[in-house]
């Protein structure tokens, strides 16, 4: 039987509302541009053109990213993210997964393509994925705060057990808060 | 005191999952049907990609007027009378002297031309391909000098 979980309609409700619709749009946006890109290289009609810039700089990254073979990661990359973010599992590591990814669509629209009018656009996607990544990553930062641990040290094999105890669902911090 | 509610894990899943369904859907017609793409065989492709092809129209399949129509923006700027090949049954054939040059959306071709009845010529030209549409917005043409 499936837990019931109880809820009242205060603010914490409203934001977490607001960040799992965050979570959903990054996750059905990264899936969208992945799948694009997929379509073009296997021939089929793809959803859209693949930018490839409006500045010289940005036409450079772009193009030499795709001519090197980088997309065809890059875009496995947002599927696989896209997917967790979606469907809500290992939302932690697809957030890991689609920063960088958010981070460098940011760089080119901002930097490499000179949009800083859109800079705090809510609707332009250059910018705002990387901003919902960062907001919902917040939401769980209780997963990330222990790679802010300053003095650490090594572990043993039996720490790779810790990795099964994740998979198995066994939290390694306290759920529920 | 606030009124406390119940809802089912499973419940708030399949929500959410019907949330994202509609957020594709947003997406899907944002990217694919607002931007009133022009669809072509321009489009979609890396810009030495797109010029293979436009050469291969053009020398290859000798139609130069269906490849002016489909990979060049109508607005473009262009010394139309400096690309006589760019009409159909033209009968120009192309040789790259050198491989096709691409940097972002700038290709650089260097070919030599040829026609019965003209003398062969050598030329470079510089192409830009344009930000939307993936058409041809800026050709030069310069004639080599032997």
């Amino acid at each position: 039987m499936s837990r019931m979980i109880e809820y009242e309609w205060n603010l914490g409700t409203i934001v977490k509302l607001v960040l799992s619709a965050m979570r959903l749009y990054l996750g059905g946006w990264m899936i969208m541009s992945g799948t694009s890109y997929w379509l073009t290289q296997l021939g089929l009609p793809t959803i859209f053109p693949q930018p490839v810039g409006n500045t010289p700089e940005s036409s450079q990254m772009l193009v030499t990213m795709i001519e090197v073979g980088l997309f065809d990661i890059v875009k496995t990359c947002e599927i696989l993210g896209g997917l967790m973010l979606v469907f809500n599992r290992f939302v932690p590591l697809g957030l890991i997964i689609c920063l960088p990814i958010s981070g460098v669509v940011w760089y080119n629209a901002i930097i490499l393509n000179h949009r800083f009018d859109r800079l705090f656009s809510p609707t332009y996607m250059g910018v705002m994925c990387f901003y919902m990544n960062i907001l919902v990553m917040l939401a769980y930062v209780k997963y990330y705060a222990p790679l802010l641990l300053p003095k650490t040290t090594m572990g043993g094999l039996k720490d790779f057990g810790k990795i099964f105890d994740a998979l198995r669902g066994k939290s390694p911090v306290v759920e529920g808060e | 005191m606030a009124t406390k509610h119940k809802i089912s894990e499973r419940t708030l899943y399949l929500i959410s999952l019907v949330v994202a369904a509609i957020f594709l859907g947003n997406i899907y017609y944002q990217l694919h049907i607002a931007p009133g793409w022009q669809w072509g065989p321009a489009i979609d492709k890396m810009p030495r990609h797109m010029i293979s092809d436009f050469r291969a129209e053009i020398y290859e399949n000798n139609k130069g007027g269906y490849a002016l129509a489909e990979f060049i923006d109508p607005k473009a700027e262009f010394d139309r009378a400096a690309f006589p090949e760019l009409a159909d049954n033209s009968g120009y054939k192309s040789t790259l002297v050198r491989p096709m040059i691409g940097d972002g959306r700038d290709v650089v071709v260097f070919h030599k031309l040829e026609k019965a009845g003209e003398a062969p010529k050598t030329v470079i030209d510089f192409i830009h391909i344009g930000p939307r549409g993936g058409r041809i917005d800026q050709m030069i043409r310069y004639v080599v000098e032997e």
